[in-house]
């Protein structure tokens, strides 16, 4: 594994550390280096990254080492993003493990070979770049959406503990549910519609009805109707949540299916 | 030199006693100034009364005739026998005395700890002190340093994070609800005390419109005036219902005021925008199983004490790592107050063997016979190098020991064996 890559991935496992660390101990300190941490490895990656698309002379979107440290590497992006915008402070600890995740992943398959797809189609690049940014977003929505059912739980039961204290309010993490959606459902539409028309182009059919285009329709499908519910119908809250950790779900493994 | 705290508290001493130990701001002044001309043995000295506590924190020279000015001092100003004041009334020493007041000052030692109130009493209770010159160098540096203590737990801990009183808790659950308060309804039904305190944390949250509904129609015109907001009819209610996010209810009714069935109505007319429902009634208001509505919360009394017992718990976890901070505030303080004492320390162990070689030197002079200017010069230089020679090894250890915790221990020491005096 390049040098780089090696001292992005060890840089957000401490970045990592010391967000679980902040979510136990609440020490100011470990939350300010904490995001030092992750926003020096995203540095690092970012540099990587622009390191090996000169080597290869083309995206990092080619075998499954690339698809995860990209796909890490837009999380954390959005984490970056997220976090500076919203405020959350103990965002990291649930999206940091999930991009430290794909970083891991990706350590055995770092001397792969690529896909015999070509790599620089217009509308493959467009549909590879708009499925990983959305991908990113539903990271966000996934995190959110979990802290939300933990905190919407204890203020039901009515059982305050530690997680009361520590997680923001409802209110701004049903905020982070919509903005997710805002960003990320016409980037998954986009990639799959340009997956589509490169589809469509090449092998004369839009869809080929495999395990991870239909796995990827349905995470669509659920990304659809909490869409419509939300704008249309005024859903939130627990609802909107729980969806958006079920698109999760599967867009996630549609994406394992697609890459391996 | 010493330092100490005399006084009582809420721990020590029943309302009975501190009331008559209190000294009100005013008089604070006054006693100060008594203490400045009337008792010597005080070098420095702060009166700290609050009303859970009378405390006088002083530099003494003397710990035992300190002590003894400021009880006649006490039993002379306030109606109080020396036998009731000596039952009921603590003395602290030295790192006892600073470890208190850091406590004090950082609400460890309140009634309800991390209640914010009592940082500014010391402050005022210091600023007294110091305008009327009643403290020095050591007591000045005692209580900026407490202030500093304070600080420190107040950001480093969340101790004054959660809410200790019921209209509290309310507004903190409000918070954890809708993040910020801004331009949300509350909608008040019934009234009493309870009732006010939580609309009046909820308007200081910046709460926008208030609404008020009563069975007697003046009664709520009066809370509404109040409050800046608007009176509700009681049969209005319902169709109010829809514009508020917070609803609080106190009546005396005997059945249910909100049920389920409306409260799923009304959130659907909201287009699910959530909803608090605090019920401070018994015989409760609302009808328990509004809870479990997707987006409507409800709180009854029980469920905001169950909330503030959480909340103690968790100031009290959040207290010890408080007293991690105190502790090493402690010896900070000493460090520098060792440093303070060690120059004169010196001195003294310097005027002591001198005199001493002094007198001997002179005695033995006056005893020889028939020694030239000249030896006695030799003998004279040979005792400067003795004991210059014998405390050399002492004043650098000193020196190294004051930068340690244990300078105070060591300087204690060489004052004790050498019967030097403060």
């Amino acid at each position: 594994m390049n040098f780089l890559f090696a001292v992005a991935t060890f840089l957000y496992f401490l970045g990592m550390i010391k967000y679980l660390l902040y979510l136990a101990l609440r020490n100011k300190i470990l939350f300010v280096l904490a995001t030092v941490m992750i926003f020096s490895g995203f540095v690092f990656e970012t540099a990587a990254l622009a390191q090996r698309s000169m080597v290869t002379g083309h995206g990092p979107y080619t075998n499954i080492f690339e698809y995860c440290v990209f796909s890490g590497w837009i999380t954390f992006g959005v984490f970056l993003i997220a976090e500076g915008y919203f405020r959350i402070k103990q965002l990291g600890a649930f999206m940091v493990p999930i991009g430290f995740a794909l970083m891991l992943f990706s350590l055995p398959f770092s001397q792969s070979a690529g896909s015999d797809l070509p790599v620089t189609a217009y509308w493959l690049t467009l549909h590879r770049t708009m499925s990983f940014l959305g991908f990113g977003a539903f990271t966000l929505i996934f995190a959110a959406g979990l802290m939300y059912l933990i905190q919407e739980r204890q203020l039901k039961s009515k059982h305050i503990g530690g997680w009361y204290h520590r997680l923001p309010s409802l209110d701004i993490l049903d905020n982070v549910n919509r903005t997710g959606l805002i960003f990320g459902f016409p980037m998954l539409t986009i990639g799959a519609m340009a997956a589509g028309v490169w589809s469509s182009q090449n092998y004369g059919t839009i869809v080929e009805f495999k395990l991870s285009n239909t796995l990827l329709l349905l995470g669509w499908l659920v990304y659809a109707v909490v869409s419509v519910g939300r704008f249309r119908f005024g859903w939130r809250g627990r609802r909107a949540a729980t969806l958006g950790i079920a698109g999760f779900g599967i867009v996630a493994a549609a994406l394992l299916v697609h890459i391996s | 030199m010493n330092l100490i705290v005399f006084g009582v508290n809420h721990k020590t001493a029943p309302v009975e006693i501190r009331e008559k130990l209190s000294i009100s701001d005013k008089l604070v002044k006054e006693h100060l100034r008594m203490l400045n001309s009337h008792a010597p043995d005080i070098h420095e000295k702060v009166i700290l009364s609050t009303c859970n506590r009378t405390e006088i924190y002083a530099r003494v020279s003397d710990v035992k005739k300190g002590v003894e000015s400021l009880k006649r001092f006490l039993c002379n100003y306030h109606e109080i026998e020396a036998d009731t004041l000596k039952k009921y009334t603590y003395l602290l020493v030295l790192e006892e005395a600073v470890e208190h007041l850091f406590k004090v000052a950082a609400s460890l030692d309140s009634m309800i700890v991390g209640e914010p109130q009592i940082l500014g009493q010391v402050k005022v209770a210091y600023k007294a002190a110091r305008e009327l010159e009643s403290t020095g160098t050591v007591l000045n540096r005692l209580f900026e340093q407490s202030f500093t203590v304070a600080k420190r737990v107040r950001s480093e801990t969340g101790i004054a994070e959660n809410a200790v009183s019921i209209s509290y808790a309310a507004v903190e659950l409000a918070k954890k609800i809708f993040g910020d308060l801004e331009n949300k309804t509350v909608l008040l039904i019934g009234a009493g005390e309870m009732i006010e305190l939580a609309a009046r944390h909820l308007v200081s949250q910046g709460v926008e419109t208030i609404l008020v509904s009563n069975r007697t129609y003046e009664r709520a015109v009066d809370l509404a005036t109040e409050f800046n907001g608007e009176a509700v009819k009681f049969d209005k209610l319902h169709d109010e219902l829809k514009r508020c996010d917070i609803v609080i209810s106190s009546t005396g009714a005997p059945h249910f005021v909100v049920r389920k069935d409306l409260a799923v109505k009304v959130i659907a007319e909201r287009n699910n925008r959530p909803m608090f429902f605090i019920d401070i009634a018994v015989p409760r208001d609302i009808e328990p199983s509004v809870n479990d509505i997707d987006n409507c919360y409800l709180y009854d009394i029980d469920d905001l004490r169950n909330v503030v017992e959480a909340n103690l718990v968790e100031r009290a976890r959040e207290a010890k790592s408080a007293e991690e901070i105190v502790v090493s505030e402690v010896s900070q303080f000493f460090i520098w107050l060792d440093h303070l004492e060690v120059a004169p320390a010196i001195v003294s162990l310097r005027r002591h063997v001198e005199s001493i070689r002094r007198k001997e030197l002179d005695k033995t002079l006056r005893r020889l016979e028939g020694v030239s200017e000249k030896d006695k010069e030799l003998i004279e230089k040979m005792t400067v190098s003795m004991i210059n020679k014998v405390i050399h090894a002492p004043v650098v250890n000193l020196k190294k020991k004051a930068e340690t915790e244990e300078g105070h221990t060591y300087l204690k020491a060489l004052r004790y064996l050498f019967g030097l005096k403060d």
